[in-house]
């Protein structure tokens, strides 16, 4: 499980590049659809919940709780 | 229950700025629903005018928008006409402290049994950032142009100084601690209250240097300090709360009491309150 960016939702606030401990997420440098920098998934192996399966209670989730758009979905 | 069980799809993306604190809220209260398995069908959401007014309008639930800084009043009706529904009031400081003050006071005063979710970004964020009485001191809002020289509205000690059951601050950059709270607060009968420290980026933090999202969260990172790290030498955390570019907003759980909510007190048979027997 990793976490990924839905890019209808997201505007570009980089605060997931900023409360992740384990420096998943990256400042984007394309503009999106939508006319936001999106944050991309650079490292997604880094992740605490890398080695977990779907359906397995998720470890950390201060990504998800943090972003303000409900962008970030794990996968 | 899922995310889009709780929040309307088809509201989806919210019109908060981006950045916005409101949407950690968003993601904690529905994570504390969640997570108790409570029923939308009992719960009633109030909210009042502002940016954190609109919050209950995303939810898939029923929500009342109230007139400007009377959520509480409108809530203590709704508690007293029904008392088996539970009530949250979700609204901004500007909303609850400033228009409302009073209300919140008295309500905490007669520990009714609603539960209040303030989120303070210490601006009028709605209107164009005026000064609000949550603004810190020497900060700049835009009828504020040299500085606040005001000091600021200490919101979770006054509440628990009229007597809240359970009374508690936490920050947008504390979300796991956020969730936990929200949960003790709508398990805990009587009048709960948590003030959630939220950034306002484009209408406060751009006047203050703090225009990115991520410095304003990093910001309130820095100038937060929890309950039980407050040294001697800082004196009461009481004393502490003039919080400037170099003071500290104290998070925790302040107050936890198991006084009897006021809907109970007046419950007698058939409803109809007598004087007690002699």
């Amino acid at each position: 499980m990793y976490p990924t960016i839905n890019t209808d939702y997201c505007k570009g606030c980089n605060l997931c590049v900023e409360v992740c401990p384990k420096t998943v997420f990256t400042v984007g440098k394309n503009l999106s659809q939508r006319g936001y920098f999106n944050p991309v998934v650079d490292y997604r192996e880094k992740c605490t919940n890398f080695r977990l399966q779907k359906g397995q209670k998720i470890l950390c989730e201060i990504c998800w709780l943090t972003c303000p758009e409900h962008a970030i979905e794990f996968i | 229950m899922e995310f889009f069980d709780f929040y309307r799809k088809d509201r989806w993306p919210h019109q908060f700025c981006p950045g916005c604190g409101l949407g950690t809220v968003m993601n904690s209260l529905y994570k504390a629903f969640s997570d108790l398995n409570m029923d939308l069908k009992n719960t009633v959401f109030v909210s009042g005018i502002g940016c954190t007014g609109r919050v209950p309008g995303y939810i898939n639930g029923d929500s009342v928008h109230t007139t400007h800084g009377r959520p509480i009043a409108f809530a203590t009706g709704i508690k007293l006409a029904r008392p088996d529904l539970n009530v949250v009031v979700i609204s901004g400081d500007g909303d609850l402290f400033a228009i409302g003050g009073n209300h919140i006071i008295h309500a905490a005063r007669r520990n009714v049994d609603i539960k209040v979710i303030a989120v303070n970004n210490a601006t009028y964020g709605l209107t164009g950032g005026q000064l609000a009485p949550t603004t810190p001191h020497n900060m700049i809002t835009t009828t504020s142009p040299y500085g606040n020289k005001e000091h600021p509205f200490a919101l979770s000690e006054l509440v628990a100084a009229a007597g809240a059951n359970y009374v508690a601050r936490w920050t947008t950059a504390h979300p796991n601690q956020l969730v936990n709270s929200i949960k003790t607060a709508l398990t805990t009968p009587g009048f709960t209250f948590v003030e959630v420290i939220s950034q306002c980026p484009v209408n406060f933090g751009r006047r203050n240097k703090m225009g990115d999202p991520v410095y304003h969260l990093r910001w309130i990172k820095d100038h937060s300090i929890p309950l039980s790290k407050v040294t001697f030498d800082m004196k009461s955390p009481f004393d502490f709360m003039d919080i400037d570019f170099k003071g500290i907003y104290t998070i925790g759980e302040f107050v936890k009491r198991d006084r009897a909510p006021y809907g109970k007190t007046i419950e007698t048979e058939n409803n109809i309150l007598r004087p007690p027997k002699e």
